[in-house]
């Protein structure tokens, strides 16, 4: 079994082994966690083949958090024209983002929050962190922070590491697709307590090739340091 | 803002009114801005069937149906139409399309049941031929079938009827879609009172400029960009303006649909505002780092020095070429004229033999792009046939060569970012001249492939000698100008004579006038200018001794006079005559006393004098000492 693209860690290399004794004789199986809001999703790309269904519940391998993300709206677009250009969005979405493109593109901060409230980008997060909050700082800066889960914060070290950078990676590129600043702050909690801060800039992750990124050396990499 | 309306749809909005057949010819395939809020919105690009869908739906016609040979009738954009064109003429609409063969017997082939529609008086029936030009192979190898179909198509439109509509009376139409009018059987078109042919060209400025204007400037940035950059510029509107303008005049002769391209890869790349020009250089040649905007102007003023130890004796011209060079630089070469895709400068050399025309092209290739091989050279007494151009720009499909394309355009495919020196164009074909005029007016060119090559980022460089010989009274050729001359003297016979070539030998004025002011007449080659090249060229071989075989050479004070008096005792031949003297007089010598002597390295070898006279030419030399190198 190929784990290309994929790092390596034992619980990963575990699921390895059982896949290859049960996989190719267990009936399919919903992807681990999957949340409301990503129903009818295109699967990730390269994200985990499925797992046994006891084990997936013990921790799912969270590459989906990274792999994917909603996609970026084009305010100048929805700006320009006030039917759908793309073929893709439903005219009721593109009406929307027409009515705040102008604001949005303004850097009216106020016209952000309300854009943050109809969209809910995070919602799809919520079966693997609670809590969010996101606010608009600046027309350039968004922060958001979040409170872990115990059953994936009490799962080692690396594990651990692995989860809060996939979240935030996640919650960046959610953020960042929707709208128009430059970084987003991201801030992890355990009770109240601070795990990890990281600022995202757009410049990065423009960067970023997230099928093959290493979360956690790249929240590392942009000066995120785990607590 | 006030809507601005192409002059196709101004003469499709005319003659729908007036005639029953229209052939839209030209760039058929490309998107266009919808310029009035209709059944489309306003300034929306869209495809052209889409557009004439709208355009005569707002018009009150009520059917619009598009044919073509491959799927039948159909119309994506309003279904039900379709459905009433079916039933109205009798025939069956399956998923979205009415089955027709363009050629046949059958009642149901596409021709007839045109002419029950355009026959019909109870719904104004647009019917668009999509495609049209490839409904037959060639119109003039048409069998009976293919003439059949076209005469129905012409009976259709000879009988269209007019209809009453809730906007007033309509003629039925027949439109056809095509990209060049002669796809088409000429005697379908030609000397036909019922048909009117309009021509869909590129956008013009004014075009260009509104997808540039409003909100629609800001769909050809990404939203951060645009966020983030907008606000500068709009304390200075001023900068944007010109901007706005820079890159429509770069955007000249492009389609909406590569215009289009050029606005969502500035999106994707998230090029910043002020570097949206740079757009045209990535989508024309793929790289954004252009050549000419990296010159550094420090370098450009050290350009007279460094040309001078190339080019000896030739002040005049080299201040010429350079200002042009500072023309192109400063971004000023477009200011005259209203289209700034020409090629970035035209020169003209003309001038002696050997005066150094060839050395400045390369010298300024070096100069702007840091490689002599940035200089392009074409012989064009290679260029002399009719056909020629075939060889330049490539041969059209189904022709010989047409896989391997045109050295010209292939070269300026490879490197955009070049010098083009067009040598002796007096020898090439004048038909040859008529692809050049294209060149330096549009600042591009379509090769047999259908490529369009761009030259907006060159400099073309033609050198001749015209003028240095004319003919007389008696036919004979007699020299024009002359060593005793003065260089102004010079110049103004040469600049004559090329005029007359022009004007009154080729009567081509216009090809003179897109070369402006930009002949330069190089000089004939001067004692003074002479002895400069003989140093240069002695020292050459002296340091190449030097370094390649050990060998150090020095030539006495009364040996190098000897040579200076054979080597420019003529200097009717130029540079190139005193480099062929040094051969003769130094070189040839030198190397058979070397050999002669065994002398093969590491020596020390004085010449103290030369037989010029000899023949073959000899000379005397001494070694000085034995020296151990290393």
């Amino acid at each position: 079994m190929s784990n290309a693209g994929r790092p390596t860690n034992p619980l990963d290399q575990l699921y390895d082994i059982v896949n290859d004794l049960w996989g190719a004789s267990q009936p399919a199986a919903a992807p681990a966690g999957t949340a409301p809001g990503e129903t009818g999703r295109p699967a990730p790309a390269g994200a985990a083949p499925e797992k046994p269904r006891g084990f997936q519940q013990a921790f799912p391998p969270f590459e989906h958090f990274w792999r994917t993300a909603d996609e970026t709206v084009d305010w100048t677009e929805a700006l320009a024209y006030a039917s759908p250009q793309d073929g893709i969005t439903s005219p009721a979405l593109w009406a929307f983002f027409h009515e705040h493109a102008e604001q949005v593109l303004a850097g009216n901060v106020a016209a952000y929050v309300e854009v943050l409230q109809q969209a809910n980008p995070l919602g799809d997060l919520a079966p693997y962190a609670s809590a969010f909050n996101v606010r608009a700082e600046s027309a350039d800066r968004l922060t958001v922070s979040f409170e872990g889960l115990e059953q994936y914060l009490n799962a080692g070290d690396a594990e651990r590491r692995r989860y809060l950078a996939g979240i935030s990676l996640r919650c960046a590129r959610d953020l960042m697709a929707l709208l128009p600043v430059c970084e987003t702050v991201v801030t992890a909690r355990r009770a109240g307590e601070q795990l990890l801060e990281v600022t995202f800039t757009r410049q990065e992750l423009q960067k970023v090739r997230f099928s093959v990124v290493d979360p956690v050396a790249f929240v590392e990499r942009c000066g995120g340091v785990f607590a | 803002m006030e809507p601005l309306i192409s002059k196709w749809h101004r003469e499709l909005e005319l003659f729908s009114a007036i005639k029953p057949m229209l052939i839209l010819e030209g760039n058929v395939l490309d998107q266009y801005r919808y310029p009035v809020a209709g059944s489309i919105p306003e300034d929306e690009l869209v495809p052209l069937p889409r557009y004439l869908q709208g355009f005569f739906a707002d018009l009150g016609y009520e059917q619009v149906v598009f044919y073509s040979n491959l799927f039948g009738f159909v119309n994506p954009y309003a279904p039900r139409m379709l459905e009433r064109f079916a039933q109205q003429n009798g025939v069956k609409a399956e998923g979205g399309v009415i089955p027709a063969e363009f050629k046949g017997n059958s009642a149901d082939t596409a021709p007839n049941i045109i002419r029950r529609a355009m026959a019909q008086q109870s719904a104004a029936t647009v019917t668009v031929l999509e495609l049209a030009s490839h409904y037959i192979t060639t119109p003039e190898r048409m069998d009976q079938n293919d003439v059949n179909s076209f005469n129905l198509l012409l009976q259709a439109a000879l009988s269209a009827s007019v209809v009453r509509t809730s906007q007033g009376r309509r003629q039925n139409l027949l439109v056809l879609l095509v990209n060049k009018l002669n796809d088409l059987p000429a005697w379908f078109y030609l000397n036909n009172p019922v048909c009117k042919t309009i021509t869909l060209d590129a956008p013009d400025r004014e075009e260009r400029k509104r997808l540039m204007c409003g909100n629609a400037f800001a769909t050809f940035f990404d939203s951060t960009v645009y966020r983030t950059d907008m606000p500068y510029y709009r304390q200075h509107p001023e900068e944007l303006e010109r901007l706005r303008e820079k890159f429509v005049g770069l955007t000249e002769g492009l389609t909406f649909t590569e215009l289009d391209a050029m606005r969502r890869l500035s999106k994707q790349e998230c090029t910043p505002i002020r570097e949206l020009c740079s757009v045209v250089d990535l989508y024309k040649y793929g790289i954004k780092e252009n050549p000419w905007e990296q010159l550094s102007m420090d370098s450009l003023r050290t350009a007279r020095q460094d040309f001078e130890k190339r080019i000896k004796g030739q002040d005049a011209a080299l201040e010429r070429t350079l200002d042009v060079v500072k023309r192109a630089v400063t971004g000023m070469n477009g200011l005259s004229s209203s289209s700034t895709a020409k090629p970035k400068g035209v020169l003209f050399f003309a001038g002696p033999t050997g005066t150094g025309k060839t050395e400045t092209a390369k010298a300024l290739a070096e100069k702007l792009f840091g490689d002599e091989s940035a200089c392009i050279r074409f012989d064009m007494s290679e260029y002399g046939q009719s056909h020629s151009d075939q060889k330049l720009m490539g041969a059209p499909p189904g022709y010989v060569g047409y896989e391997a394309g045109g050295q010209l355009t292939n070269a300026v495919k490879k490197n955009p970012f070049a010098i083009l020196l067009f040598d002796e164009i007096e020898k090439a074909h004048p038909t040859i001249l008529d692809k050049f005029l294209q060149i330096l007016e549009d600042g591009r060119m379509t090769d047999g492939q259908g490529n369009t090559v761009y030259f907006s980022e060159t400099i073309i460089i033609f050198t001749s000698n015209l003028g240095m010989y004319v003919k007389d009274e008696f036919g004979r050729r007699v020299q024009n100008v002359t060593m005793d001359m003065s260089y102004s003297e010079v110049e103004d016979a040469i600049r004559q004579a090329i005029d007359d070539y022009f004007k009154l030998e080729l009567g081509r004025p216009e090809i003179l006038n897109r070369i402006g002011e930009n002949i330069v007449v190089f000089d004939f080659i001067r004692q003074e200018a002479g002895e400069a090249i003989l140093r240069a060229q002695v020292n050459k071989i002296i340091r190449r001794m030097d370094e390649q075989k050990r060998i150090v050479i020095t030539v006495t004070d009364e040996a190098y006079d000897q040579l200076r008096q054979a080597a420019l005792a003529d200097l009717s031949n130029g540079g190139r005559g005193v480099g062929n003297q040094v051969e003769a007089l130094l070189i040839n010598p030198l190397s058979r006393w070397l050999f002669d002597h065994g002398v093969t390295g590491n020596a020390r070898v004085e010449i103290t004098a030369f037989d010029t006279a000899a023949r073959p030419a000899s000379l005397t030399c001494q070694v000085l000492e034995e020296e151990k190198h290393e």
